[in-house]
């Protein structure tokens, strides 16, 4: 007998916030049902946390790492928030340990900075989206992980103050807080790279 | 020239006129406009291969964990079932003759408690309070007595009773009735330093006194098969012989010169000749065959010249120590007295930026710099200061410590 987080298993937990309409809160909340529907997500999340320069490998270990915990803690979540906000608390704790390591922190901004060379451009030079991307990527992976977490939530996946706050498990101003030091030392360093448009 | 409008834009609140009058703002914003439709842009790829490896490793992480299960449960029913036969089988022997009377129980025999310790964990070892300065691995041998076998703890003993508390580390015995102390432990040295009260440390015979410290200083660990010491006569408790497995320690040779004259150097700072502490803290620090003590004095100098109303020197001397032990074993400590340094100065901002910087948020001095700093701060910047004591990060702090941020925390809220 198979116990384990099967997709063709479903625990039996039906929580109110489970699904956005009446008929997905009638279907019981699974791992299959949470890979199927926020695997995606959170596969992104992961991606964009650790940046361009992490092996996939990593990037794919650290999701079945969060679709593993969350089979362990789904008899635990109570429905107070969405699936989606609950798996991205998992997903963000998930790479914070993981970068915990300064070496694997460091080594991933060295190989960026091989990649990225990023060179203040001469004042008539153009630089492409791969290049800019390159470059705030440079500058993203200097900030530090809690703030950098926030930023990418709600700059790029779109989630709202309350939402992240839920996620991290802290408070709304905090989220602010981050969201605005991690601004300022983008855009700084930004300027500095001569990233103008 | 820097917009004072320019922090509106990172908070996402600037105002359409303004953008549209300040070019550095519109940049800005830009800028920031930019960084957000490239990151959009670059979605990373979740295809169907990748789909499909991920569900495969999430099943078969499952079917590990389910076996383990089932072979849990197994083992489980198996020693239930042994456990039962044994009973079946021998039926309960009574002696004809024998009384029908309890035997006395033996002794409650003492395990040794093995503990490893993080930076900052405080608990109780008989009757010492301990409290971990860095990860620290200890064996909490007797009521008594404790064996640090590596790290650093602070070790208070308080004269409730009047029998010795013992600390043994592989190269040295430590015995105290009412004092304080720190006990660094490595694989090649020893150190102690005491506070409070007089200890007597063994095997080189000595009794420090609060403001002492005495070092090992074995470069290299010595052989057990090369040590001349006999070993002490066995006794008939575990505890002992737990203690006698350590390997037996010739005595210490004479410390090096860097040791001496760090010593010194405390004794004129402890007596406040900072000025003559700080020259001898430098010969330490450029001293080549002081390596190892660089770091130490280097600190200890910058202390000084705090002391002496020199913060400029201070602080060119903890850059210097930045510079030259950018990860050193003191970041913590040297971090909190920049932090300071630039509090005195009237410039809560930089204490904010140091202590943000500071990646491990464990460290008791660096919290409580946090405290100071966010009381700074907070008249300029709440939202900062209110992160600075983020409750997360005292929630492992001594008590003493997190009730101080919870007091900052109130104030700041009170006066918002």
């Amino acid at each position: 007998m198979y116990v384990g987080p099967s997709f063709a298993m479903a625990a039996a937990i039906e929580p109110e916030a489970a699904g956005s309409t009446a008929e997905e809160r009638r279907v019981p909340l699974t791992v299959e049902r949470l890979f199927r529907d926020h695997g995606e997500a959170v596969y992104r999340i992961v991606a964009r946390l650790l940046g361009p320069t992490a092996p996939r490998a990593d990037v794919e270990d650290l999701t079945q790492q969060v679709f593993v915990a969350a089979y362990g803690s789904l008899s635990r979540f109570r429905g107070e928030a969405a699936p989606s906000t609950w798996l991205y608390g998992i997903a963000s704790r998930t790479v914070l340990r993981y970068l915990r390591s300064w070496r694997r922190h460091r080594r991933m901004i060295e190989a960026l900075e091989s990649i990225a060379e990023p060179a203040v451009p001469q004042p008539d030079q153009v630089i492409g989206d791969r290049e800019v991307l390159g470059r705030v990527w440079s500058c993203l992976l200097r900030i530090k992980p809690k703030k950098r977490l926030v930023y990418l939530l709600h700059e790029v996946e779109g989630l709202s103050g309350k939402e992240i706050a839920a996620a991290l498990d802290v408070k709304e101003a905090t989220v602010w807080s981050r969201l605005h030091h991690a601004r300022r030392e983008l855009d700084a360093m930004l300027e500095a790279m001569g990233v103008e448009r | 020239m820097t917009c004072p409008e320019r922090s509106a834009v990172h908070r996402g609140e600037i105002s359409q006129e303004h953008v549209a009058e300040c070019a550095e703002c519109r940049a800005a914003l830009a800028r920031l406009e930019t960084a957000r439709n490239v990151l959009q842009a670059d979605l990373p790829k979740f295809d169907g291969p990748v789909r499909a490896r991920v569900v495969r490793a999430i099943e078969a992480r499952g079917q590990r964990e389910a076996m383990l299960q089932r072979w849990l449960w197994a083992a489980t029913g198996a020693v239930v079932l042994v456990g039962l036969i044994l009973l079946w089988v021998r039926p309960p022997q009574f002696a004809d003759d024998a009384p029908m009377v309890a035997q006395p129980k033996p002794p409650a025999m003492l395990e040794p408690q093995a503990r490893a310790l993080e930076a900052g964990a405080r608990i109780e070892a008989g009757r010492a309070a301990i409290a971990a300065v860095n990860a620290s691995s200890l064996v909490v041998l007797s009521r008594e007595s404790i064996r640090l076998n590596a790290g650093a703890i602070w070790v208070d003993v308080a004269a409730t009773e009047s029998s010795e508390f013992r600390v043994e580390t592989p190269f040295a015995r430590i015995e105290l009735v009412d004092a304080r102390l720190l006990v660094e432990v490595t694989r090649e040295w020893t150190q102690v330093s005491v506070e409070r009260g007089q200890v007597r440390v063994d095997p080189a015979g000595i009794t420090l006194s609060a403001g002492q410290r005495w070092s090992s200083q074995i470069i290299e660990p010595i052989p057990p098969a090369l040590a001349t010491v006999p070993k002490p006569k066995p006794r008939a408790s575990r505890v002992v012989e737990a203690i006698q497995e350590t390997p037996p320690v010739a005595p210490p040779p004479a410390p090096p010169a860097a040791v001496r004259w760090l010593a010194e150097a405390d004794r004129l700072r402890l007596a406040g000749r900072h000025a003559e502490a700080s020259d001898l803290y430098r010969t330490i620090a450029l001293d080549p065959a002081s390596a190892p003590y660089a770091e130490e004095a280097l600190f200890l100098r910058a202390q000084s010249l705090a002391a002496m109303n020199d913060p400029r020197t201070a602080r060119s001397v903890l850059d210097e120590a930045s510079t030259r032990f950018p990860h050193g074993a003191l970041l913590p400590e040297r971090t909190a007295l920049a932090s300071q340094l630039a509090l005195d100065a009237g410039d809560p901002i930089r204490a904010a930026e140091l202590l943000e910087a500071v990646e491990d948020v464990t460290s008791p001095v660096v919290l409580e710099a946090r405290v100071h700093a966010a009381q700074g701060i907070a008249a300029r910047d709440r939202a900062r200061a209110l992160e600075l004591l983020d409750a997360r990060d005292f929630e492992r702090a001594p008590k003493a410590l997190a009730a101080l941020a919870d007091a900052a925390r109130a104030e700041i809220e009170r006066n918002k």
